[in-house]
């Protein structure tokens, strides 16, 4: 814990700009950030450009969201009882974009080495009656499956990958699997994942201490309108008119079949 | 047989052959899909918030407390101090619906229906109730009395098994016609029509019509316009706006 990790966390987060209505020019310039404290046993205080931001945050929380202006920022995080920033744990610099959103994840790396890792939030807009669940492992433990409802939905995540789902909105049981066994790490848990909502769940601790456990937040509001309305199949099969066509068809061809017939044989007679 | 007869017979049969087709197309069933006039668009699209275009940052997001500084230089702006958070649960699905809408009445129309709750198809598409009888209400979206947004119903026009559906006159609202929606709990709210449109397919604002920010409203949809015989649908979409009349 007392090595100093620079972590320098990738801005390079833009998002379409289509996604950006009107309604955002207020916000073009802002940035979302969301922190999520993932190493275990270790309250911490987080600054942000030297003023403190984050005071006691706790292990296995989340804050946020801050709305940061766009720009470049440096993240220090020191010890809970820390007087201010000259001794970080942990240095993350930050380059923000406005109207992205970005995690970031103080953790163990896979070998169980405190860092930061920043991770751009997919808060492009989800199809009707969907939802979007994304899964990442922050954990000192080896590669992961993540499976609802017993199926394997992403395999092979290792740290600090994440894996994406864009899944029928509703409850999911969800556990956490050592990658291609059978044996449960995390959960199971049920997961009400609602529609139109990006549901961010983030596996920390260490899997040789015992502290696995899941950090997530939910960002609502991404929601989209069905592609069509579909409400008429036309009007009520009948078969009057069918069979009046017929009869009359009929009637008809027999008509002039034989009237034709006996005028035929008048002629040639 | 005579000569005359034969004529006479021959004349005849050609007849009914003639009319044959003209008995047929006469005794078809209609489509119910009306066509309708639009009355009050514009009062209907000043009820969205932000017309056409939806942005998840402004929207969705719970703003921070700092503020959206605008153009400030990073180095000057102070990053505000926050609480930390417990940690959420898995999830926090947004609150569900105060109530479900159970029963909905349109008395110029005759309309007394019971309504479910419907979600979206295998193709994103709104899910209508197979019976033509019963309304659908969107679920994902706003309940009626909800304080803001777009409380949608739909219903089949018609069906080409059951006929015309409750919805199938919905064409013919004017402008102040009631529509009553009753909750679960027993709770009616009346809703005052402000507004009838219709549009081709493609050209529908979905956006808009499930809005779930702006003016709270009632939004009913169907079908409407022509009937395509060739993809078994209706070339238009029909809406009627109405708004809560307190009552």
């Amino acid at each position: 814990m007392r090595r100093l990790i620079a972590a320098t966390a990738a801005g390079t987060l833009a998002v379409a700009a289509g996604l950006l209505g009107a309604t955002a020019a207020s916000a073009a310039g802002t940035a979302e950030v969301y922190v999520v404290h993932g190493i275990p046993n270790l309250p911490v205080d987080v600054y942000v450009n030297g003023a403190l931001t984050l005071n006691d945050f706790q292990p296995e929380t989340v804050a946020g969201p801050l709305a940061l202006p766009e720009g470049s920022y440096k993240v220090d995080i020191t010890a809970a009882d820390a007087t201010d920033d000259s001794k970080p744990l942990l240095t993350a610099n930050a380059d923000l974009v406005g109207g992205t959103s970005v995690t970031l994840v103080a953790h163990l790396t896979a070998a169980g080495d405190p860092t930061i890792t920043p991770y751009a939030n997919d808060i492009s807009t989800i199809s009707a009656g969907q939802t979007r669940l994304v899964v990442r492992h922050d954990a000192a433990a080896p590669a992961v499956d993540v499976r609802a409802g017993g199926t394997v939905v992403l395999a092979g995540v290792t740290n600090p990958k994440e894996g994406v789902l864009n899944i029928p909105a509703g409850s999911v049981s969800a556990d956490v699997v050592l990658a291609g066994t059978d044996t449960v790490v995390i959960g199971p848990a049920t997961l009400d994942l609602a529609e139109g909502s990006a549901t961010f769940v983030h596996a920390v601790g260490s899997a040789k201490d015992g502290t696995l456990t899941v950090v997530s937040f939910t960002i609502p509001g991404l929601h989209s309108a069905p592609g069509g309305v579909p409400a008429g199949t036309g009007p009520a099969d009948s078969s009057v008119p069918t069979i009046l066509l017929v009869v009359l068809l009929t009637i008809g061809a027999t008509a002039v079949v034989v009237g034709g017939r006996r005028l035929y044989s008048e002629r040639s007679r | 047989m005579s000569h005359h007869q034969a004529a006479t017979s021959l004349v005849v049969g050609l007849a009914i052959l003639a009319t044959a087709p003209i008995v047929w197309w006469a005794t078809e069933p209609a489509p119910a899909g009306p066509t309708v006039t639009t009355v009050n668009a514009a009062e209907a699209m000043a009820l969205t918030n932000d017309a056409g275009s939806s942005s998840p940052m402004a929207s969705g997001v719970p703003g921070g407390t700092s503020g959206t500084a605008a153009q400030g230089s990073p180095t000057t702006s102070a990053a505000p101090e926050v609480q930390s958070t417990p940690a959420a649960p898995p999830s926090t699905p947004e609150p569900a619906p105060a109530s479900t809408p159970i029963r909905v009445q349109i008395p110029a129309l005759g309309v007394d229906s019971a309504i479910i709750p419907v979600g979206v198809d295998d193709k994103g598409q709104l899910e209508i109730p197979e019976d033509v009888q019963t309304v659908g209400w969107y679920r994902f979206g706003r309940a009626p009395g909800a304080a803001q947004g777009s409380a949608v119903l739909t219903g089949h026009v018609d069906d080409h098994l059951q006929g015309a559906g409750a919805l199938a006159e919905l064409g013919s609202l004017q402008p102040g016609d009631t529509v009553t929606v009753t909750d679960d709990a027993g709770t009616a709210r009346t809703f005052s029509v402000l507004s009838r449109e219709g549009w081709h397919k493609g050209e529908v604002p979905l956006d808009r019509l499930f809005d779930r920010s702006g003016d709270p409203r009632l939004v009913l949809i169907t079908c409407g316009g022509s009937f395509n015989t060739s993809t078994l649908g209706y070339d238009d979409n029909i809406a009627v706006t109405a708004v809560p009349t307190g009552g």
